[in-house]
């Protein structure tokens, strides 16, 4: 365990007054508060770091403790029994943030120093800290609303994934974050998708987008040709004369529309004309006998 | 709206440790939406996380109101912003595979 300095944690000097505490305490805290830094996890731990040095330096005599105490900790145990000897009672009068109350937010130092939650922190009700999670998914996952059985702290929870969610799209599960303080509500989990990119299939929105392969005759002639769609194969008619490159549209064939259930978007496909390779003389001769026709 | 879906500010209150005319402030602010039925004031269940970060940008930091809108107004701004990076990344994605 490590020794914590609560001073340069506030970048402070040990002869700092109570006033410059708590200054620096405050500018700090407007700084690393959770809701100012939703998404940054460094600045929640700074920020439990910050809450746990003004617990100690705001409180005299916690302070008085810390600053005898501080880098042998161990022998911490027989202040108390001193202090205890003393009569004095424990002085309040420190200031946490809500967002940040249990006593499981403490470090071990601080525990082993001051025996965890000192009972001067207010009864009021505190609303547990939010869970963020990452959920990776392919694409053909995303394609359809399915349940999935995640792990959250131990505990499985079984969720719905609706069609057609998003890459870095956010869901929240109520009351799946850490308990409620105080009686106070649970947290919630937020859950980020992760959607790996298909080899096939690229997505824009609700809008799917293929490259087909169709041979140098059914360009050239038009015909018919089956396709593979993530909702199972169709048949798809290719006009004569089709340039390499050409796009069609295919609505309604797309990706699904969040929440939108029978909607969809569209499909477009991009056809590449395969050239013909290991041509046979017979055939090259009729492809010379085509060339000479050209006008 | 369903009657389930609205919090009554006073229950909110005692929950939470604020007084009623703080809610009723955050409201003349246009920091969030009172409905009233049968001379109760209501808040929406769905505003309750957003209501919770404005008591405690008040309360944790001691920023006064025209400060709690500005913040808010920025960090919702902030979250749009975010969203539309999330939007892009995934356009761009489209464009490097």
């Amino acid at each position: 365990m490590d020794f914590i300095d609560y001073y340069e944690i506030l970048g402070l000097k040990k002869s700092a007054t109570d006033e410059e505490i708590k200054k620096a305490y405050r500018k700090l805290a407007r700084k690393l508060h959770p809701d100012l830094n939703p998404t940054d996890k460094e600045a929640h731990k700074k920020f439990q770091q910050l809450n746990e040095a003004n617990e100690v330096l705001s409180d005299p005599e916690k302070r008085k403790k810390y600053d005898q105490y501080g880098k042998d900790w161990q022998h911490s145990d027989q202040f108390e029994k001193a202090r205890q000897y003393s009569g004095r009672p424990g002085q309040g009068g420190g200031h946490d943030f809500s967002g940040n109350s249990g006593e499981e937010d403490f470090s071990d130092f601080f525990s082993s120093l001051f025996g965890g939650s000192t009972g001067r922190r207010s009864q009021t009700k505190f609303r547990g800290q939010d869970y963020n999670s990452e959920l990776r998914l392919s694409l053909i996952d995303a394609y359809a609303t399915h349940q999935q059985t995640l792990n959250i702290n131990g505990k499985n929870v079984r969720i719905t994934i609706p069609a057609g969610v998003e890459n870095g799209q956010v869901i929240k599960l109520k009351g799946y974050g850490a308990p409620g303080i105080n009686g106070g509500p649970d947290g919630d989990l937020y859950i980020t998708f992760s959607i790996a990119n298909d080899a096939r299939y690229k997505r824009s929105g609700n809008d799917l987008y293929i490259t087909e392969d169709i041979d140098l005759y059914t360009a050239v002639l038009g015909g018919e040709i089956t396709l593979e769609t993530l909702s199972g194969k169709i048949k798809l008619k290719v006009k004569p004369e089709t340039q390499n490159g050409t796009k069609t549209r295919l609505k309604g064939k797309g990706f699904p529309v969040y929440k939108k259930e029978g909607e969809f978007g569209d499909l477009y496909i991009t056809y590449n004309i395969k050239i013909p390779t290991d041509l046979t003389e017979k055939q090259k001769a009729i492809f010379r006998e085509l060339a000479s026709l050209k006008a | 709206m369903q009657a389930d879906q609205l919090i009554q500010v006073d229950t909110f209150c005692v929950w939470h440790n604020v007084e009623v005319p703080f809610i009723q402030t955050l409201h003349e602010y246009g920091l969030i939406e009172i409905t009233t039925r049968e001379d109760k004031d209501f808040i929406p269940a769905s505003d309750l996380h957003h209501l919770e970060r404005l008591i405690r940008l008040h309360n944790d930091l001691q920023i006064n109101l025209e400060g709690v809108e500005a913040i808010t107004y920025l960090l919702d701004r902030i979250n749009e912003q975010q969203k539309e990076i999330g939007l892009l990344q995934n356009k761009l994605r489209f464009y490097e595979t």
